[in-house]
Formats: structure tokens, sequence, C-alpha cells
């Protein structure tokens, strides 16, 4: 009994030591950063930009930005700290955000200090900021109460319903650690008081070097990633369309596409001239037409599947050019240059020099197989 | 000493449960992070080495029962003392000890590490260690049975997380595994002699074999456990390729924790501090085991009663975990171990073996059965 009563005294000591001993992390005490943003001064230094979540049902609004200067983005933590009446804490963290200057000097110090960090989720969205993330943040906004879940759910609402390509941290850094494809992230814009996402931004290795719009975003999604939804606008000229009604005004054609189906395979065919093969196969629904086409002329759907496969192409082709202008490869043909040729030895270095060299033939095979539920 | 040993029939455990033993004792500290040192040797074709590492187990296994199998009832510290000698066999069971206590320790090292770097940085050292040697204590004071018991609750607990792969497995990017066989086949190699650490913990059987109930079975189920164990490693390692790019890979400590940074539920966001906590399950049969073990061994060489041996061991071994390390330290100090166990657990045996059978054969010409008792 005596022996019982010592070891159950003994059990219940180590749970109560052990609680003891962390750090208790009480919500209300918590300043939760939920959103994060970063700015080059004019000295050189690093402007933070964080905003936390308010848990005080009497603050004014659910959400405060603290901003702080300093040379490392853990010392402009301290620093924030300092200004803050609770302590800072980044595991809610969503989105961290950097602006354009900042990301055309480099990106990789201020992303490692995110992974390295195990409190950080791999999750986290990362951002490029057309301007300044600092006004941005400080936006007076009065459709919504909390920048920060804005922000988060503009980016995870357009990168679930596929319009724009996934940039999660896990993401960003696996792309930057590859040698044979570049990271690219979400650019965002402050336009008429609205928060907006306008394209893409290119890298090459941790340094922007160009944008996309938001279409070729689209066709950027659609080599990376098998598409099973997501919707496109596009204009197509009208050759061989046979109307229903004398068309008004342009020889234009604009459809939006939607439930979008594809795969897409890139084949090597040639090792010294360096020759790619990127086919799509797209199967899709039309959503929408601006002209009164006569679509049960099974002539005339195949002219449309042909005329966007063809418009397809020609961007896609003028994309892939842009992005050998800029030596910066987010499709990833480096990957399967280096998949497909035994001992190429392959650094990022030498994948930048020999991607402009490059030639891609691009092949579109798209089809509409439904025209929604009125003819 | 006696060579022979005969056990109690109570305190003896069924064969079949030598699967969950040898599977347990694998899996510890080693699969948080085997990833990387595998891959900076054979690059892509780490999945390579995985196999080769598992085959090798499967033959060293093979061996050791194969030497356990010519005494009718001993462990290798009676095995040795009749084959070397006096002084030669109890160097090599100190040997063997200290190798045991050694384990023990770098297992709660790095086991308190990884809850340092991603949970409790400000947990102190002692009242970890405190907690798991009070654990493992614990399952000391219940005997060979009880620690059996939750080395098969360990495994039987664990098996859910397999299915978190899952999660990476959704952003597996399956064109890193390519082109096979890039890497050299002593590269290979090489990476095959990384997994000693990893692999490790199966070399228990040369002290648990008196204590299993039907000898025959031992083969059968010591190679399921070793196969099981190697096909998970082997899943494990090609998520892992898929999933991290290349130099991602080389710069993440715990890859298998990192695996499961990106699982999230919708009442759980951050699995893996689950997951970290979650693994004292799988530690605990490992620690447990390896304790009894060099308490075999120190109170069959000193003819003490095994539970005093244990609680002496115990405490010493606590003195020696409160030392503070630093990452370097620690890793230095696997290289090391890793090392020391690849000759003692990987090369040893085989002479082991070679000399049991001679002295066999020596005794056959005599006429005498093996394994005489000594004194």
């Amino acid at each position: 009994m005596q022996k019982t009563i010592t070891r159950l005294t003994i059990l219940l000591l180590v749970p109560i030591l052990l609680i003891g001993c962390a750090d208790p992390k009480t919500l209300e005490r918590m300043g939760l950063i939920t959103t994060i943003g970063y700015d080059l001064t004019e000295d050189g230094k690093i402007l933070t930009t964080m905003v936390l979540l308010q848990i005080d049902p009497e603050a004014p609004q659910n959400f405060a930005v603290l901003t702080t200067k300093a040379d490392t983005t853990k010392g402009a933590r301290i620093k924030a700290d300092l200004k803050s009446p609770k302590k800072l804490q980044s595991g809610q963290l969503r989105v961290a955000l950097f602006s354009d200057e900042i990301v055309k000097k480099g990106l990789v110090t201020l992303a490692d200090t995110l992974a390295r960090d195990p409190a950080i989720s791999d999750l986290t969205y990362l951002a490029v900021v057309e301007g300044n993330v600092n006004k941005m943040l400080n936006m007076e906004n009065k459709k919504f109460s909390d920048i920060s879940q804005l922000i988060y759910k503009e980016l995870d609402q357009n990168i679930k319903g596929e319009t724009i390509p996934s940039a999660t941290l896990q993401e960003v850094m696996h792309d930057y650690y590859s040698d044979g494809i570049d990271p690219s992230m979400p650019i965002l814009k402050v336009s008429n008081g609205e928060i907006q996402i306008t394209g893409m931004a290119l890298i090459k290795r941790d340094k922007m070097v160009g944008k996309i719009g938001i279409e070729d975003s689209f066709y950027l999604k659609l080599i990376n990633d098998r598409y099973t939804a997501g919707s496109i606008e596009m204009s197509i000229s009208n050759e061989g369309i046979k109307y229903l009604q004398q068309p008004e005004g342009t020889d234009k054609l604009v459809v939006v596409l939607d439930t979008i189906r594809s795969n897409s395979h890139i084949n090597l065919i040639n090792k010294e001239k360096l020759e790619f093969d990127l086919k799509i196969k797209l199967n899709t629904r039309l959503m929408e037409i601006n002209q009164a086409v006569d679509l049960k002329n099974p002539a005339n759907l195949k002219q449309i599947d042909k005329e966007l496969s063809k418009k397809m192409e020609d961007d896609l082709g003028k994309f892939i050019a842009k992005t050998r202008e800029l030596g910066t490869d987010p499709f990833g043909f480096g990957e399967i240059y280096r998949k497909s040729v035994r001992d190429s030895n392959m650094t990022a270095e030498k994948w930048h020099e020999m991607y402009p060299e490059s030639k891609v033939n691009v092949k579109i095979d798209l089809e509409i197989v439904r025209t929604g539920v009125v003819e | 000493m006696k060579v022979l040993i005969e056990p109690k029939p109570h305190t003896m455990v069924n064969t079949f449960l030598l699967f969950f033993i040898v599977h347990s004792m694998q899996i510890g500290v080693g699969i948080q992070g085997y990833q990387r040192i595998i891959y900076l040797e054979a690059k892509h074709d780490a999945w390579i080495s995985v196999i080769l590492g598992g085959i090798a187990t499967a033959i060293v296994g093979f061996v050791m029962v194969k030497t356990m199998d010519a005494y009718e009832s001993s462990d290798l510290f009676g095995i040795q003392y009749d084959v070397m000698g006096r002084w030669i066999g109890n160097f090599l069971n100190f040997l063997f000890v200290l190798y045991f206590l050694g384990a023990f320790h770098i297992i709660v090292r790095n086991y308190i590490e990884v809850i340092q770097a991603w949970i409790f940085p400000e947990v102190p050292n002692w009242l970890l260690a405190l907690t798991l040697v009070y654990l493992v204590y614990y399952g000391l004071n219940g005997g060979l049975r009880t620690i059996v018991g939750v080395s098969f609750f360990s495994v039987v607990l664990s098996l859910w997380l397999i299915l978190m792969l899952a999660y990476p497995f959704q952003f597996a990017n399956w064109n890193y595994l390519f082109p096979i066989l890039e890497s050299s086949l002593t590269e290979i190699a090489m990476g095959a002699k990384q997994m000693t650490f990893t692999a490790i913990g199966f070399e228990i059987i040369l002290v648990i074999f008196p204590f299993l109930k039907e000898k025959e079975k031992v083969h059968k189920h010591m190679q399921l456990g070793l196969l099981f164990t190697t096909v998970l490693y082997l899943a494990l390692m090609v998520v892992s390729l898929a999933y991290f790019s290349g130099g991602q890979l080389e710069r993440t400590i715990w890859g298998t924790l990192s695996l499961f940074k990106i699982v999230r539920f919708p009442f759980i966001e951050r699995f893996e501090y689950v997951a970290i906590t979650f693994w004292i399950l799988l530690v605990l049969p490992n620690l447990m085991l390896y304790l009894w073990a060099a308490t075999r061994g120190v109170s069959r060489m000193l003819n003490k009663k095994e539970k005093k041996v244990g609680w002496i061991l115990l405490a010493i071994i606590y003195l020696t975990l409160v030392y503070p390390l630093n990452r370097t330290q620690i890793n230095m100090m696997n290289d090391y171990f890793a090392k020391g166990a690849f000759y003692l657990i990987f090369g040893y045996p085989f002479l082991l073996y070679a000399a049991v059978l001679i002295k066999k054969k020596f005794l056959r010409k005599k006429g005498g059965a093996n394994a005489e008792n000594h004194h």
C-alpha cells in the first residue's frame, strides 16, 4: 500500500513538473502575427510590418499593425516586441509579403528565416507587392474588417480556385533549391483602394526579373499542374464560323471556358540542340460566348476548338519566349532535361545559360466537351 | 558466468512478438532525419541505398539468428564468454554493454534535441531526460514482458502515422527520382552505409533470444520485422525524394518531421507538433530494450541482481544526459556512434559466427556437446 502511494505520487509529480516548466502561452497575452510584410528603406535596412490579430473584444478594430526598422527580420521582431503589449507569436502566420524592390534584390535570406522557424507553417503564402507593403497594410479599408484576412482569403481563394499557381513557402523554397525550375509568386497591387492580384512575379534564382499578367499565370498553371477546375476568358478570330445572326461590330469572338481538365507533358526530343515538346490536352466547358454562334453545328464547334488551340499555342509561344529572354524557367524544363539526360551535372547557373538557347514546340489539343444546358 | 540461460516459463515471450520487437527497435530517432545523410552520398538514388541497407540487415539478421541457434539457449554475453574465454569474452561483453548504453544516450539526446528545436526551446535537458528515464524505469521494473508489451503497442499505435504520408504525396513530383542509377555504385553503397544509424536495433535478438518461446520460428519473425522496416523506410525515402528538391533536402535536418509540416486538419492546424510528441511512443521501446540489454550484460558479468544493476545504470546514464551539447556536437556524436555501430553490428557478427562454428567443430571432435556450463 505504502509503495503504491509513493509510486502514484511520483507519477503525478512528473506531469505537474512538466506542465509547470513549459512556457505557458495564454491566448489573451499573445499577439498573433497573421501577416508579415517586408520593405526596403532608403538606408538599406528592412522595414518590417506585422499585422496582429486582436483578441480583445473591446478593441476598436480586430487587428493592429506594428512597424519596425532593423537590419535583420528577427531584429525587427525584437524591436516590435518592445512596442507590443502582447508577446508576438508567429505560429498563425498566413501570408508573407515582400515589396517588389526587395525581391529584385534577393528574397532568399528573408524566406529562409521563415523556413528556419519551426513555428511558421510551410503552407504560408508568399506574395510580392507592387509598391509599398507598409502602406498597403496600413490602408484604410471600410469593406473588410481585417486586412490580413482579406489578403489571405484573396490569395487562398484564387489559388484553390486555380486562377493562379500556388506559391507557399514550401513551394518557393522547393523551386529555389531545385536546379531546373525557378520560383514564381503572385503579385498584389493596391488600386482604387482595393487589393488586387495582377499576375505573377518571375524570379530567377531568388531575384525578381519580370512579371506576367493573369492570362499568362493561367498558362503557367496549365503547364505546371494538372488542372481540374478554373476558368479563363479568351478572344479568338471568327474565321470560318457560321453565325445565327449577323455579328455586331467586331470580328473578334470572345469565349469563356471553365471546368477545365487538363494534363501536360513535356518531353526532351533533342539533347544536343535542346528541343522540347510541350503537349497539353484540355477538356473544357464553354460558359459564355459574346456572339450568336450556331453551336448545334459540329463544324462550328470544331472551328472554335481549332482557333482556341491556335490562340493558346501562340500565347504560350510568346510567353515562353518572354521567359527565355528573362533567363528564368518557371515551367521546370530544366528538371525535364536533368531527368532525361544522364550525368548532366545540372546546376542552376548552367541551366540559366542553356535555357535561352532552347526551343519549345507547343502543341495544344483543346476540346469543348460541353456547352451548357441550353443550345 | 553461466553460458546457458534457463528463463522461467512465465518470463518468456511468444516468438511472434519478435516482429514487433525488431521493428520497434529499428524505428526510433534515426527515421526522423535519415533522408538527408543518405541523399548527401547517393543523391536521388538514395532509395536504392535504402534497399541495399535493408538487404544488409536481412543478411546480418540471418547470421545473428544462426549464431544463436548454435546454442540451445544462450545470449551474446554467454556465447562470447564461451567462445573467447574469460578475459576476451568479458572484454567484448563490456564493449557491448557500453554500446547499448551509448545507444540509449544517443536516442535520448536526439529526441530531446528535436523537442527543443521544434516545440519547447525553453524546457531544460534535465527535465526531459528525467521524464524519459522515469518511463524507462517503469518499464524495467515490469520486466521483459512489460517491455515487449510496450514495443507491441508502440508499433500498433503508431501505424496510423503512415497514412499521413498521403499529404506530401499530393505534392510529389516524380521527376526528381530520375534518371535512375545516375550515382555510381560506390556512392550508393556509401549511402547504404549511412543507413546504419537508422537500421540498427535488431541486434537485440542477441540478448533476447533465450527468452523467446518457439525457437524454430525466430528466423521467420526476425526477417518479417526487418522487411517491414525496410519497406517503411523505402516508402518514406521515395516520398521525400519526390517532395523535396535536392538542395532543399540537403538543408532539411529532420526530413520526416518536415514532411508532416504540411498535414493540416480542421481541428489541428500544425500536425508536426502531434507527430513529435507522439514520437515518445516510438522511442520508448528502444530505450527500455537497450537498457534492459545493458542491464543483462552487467548483471551476468558481475552476477548481481538485475533490478539493482538497472537502477544504477539508469542513474549513471541520467547524469551523462544532463550535460548539454550543441547541434554540431550531437551531430559529431551521432557520426562516431554510427561508425562504431557499423563495425559492431554489420561486421562483427560474421566474426562471432565464424568463431562459434570453429568452436563447435573443435568440441565435436572431442565428442562433447557445445555450450557446457563452465564453473
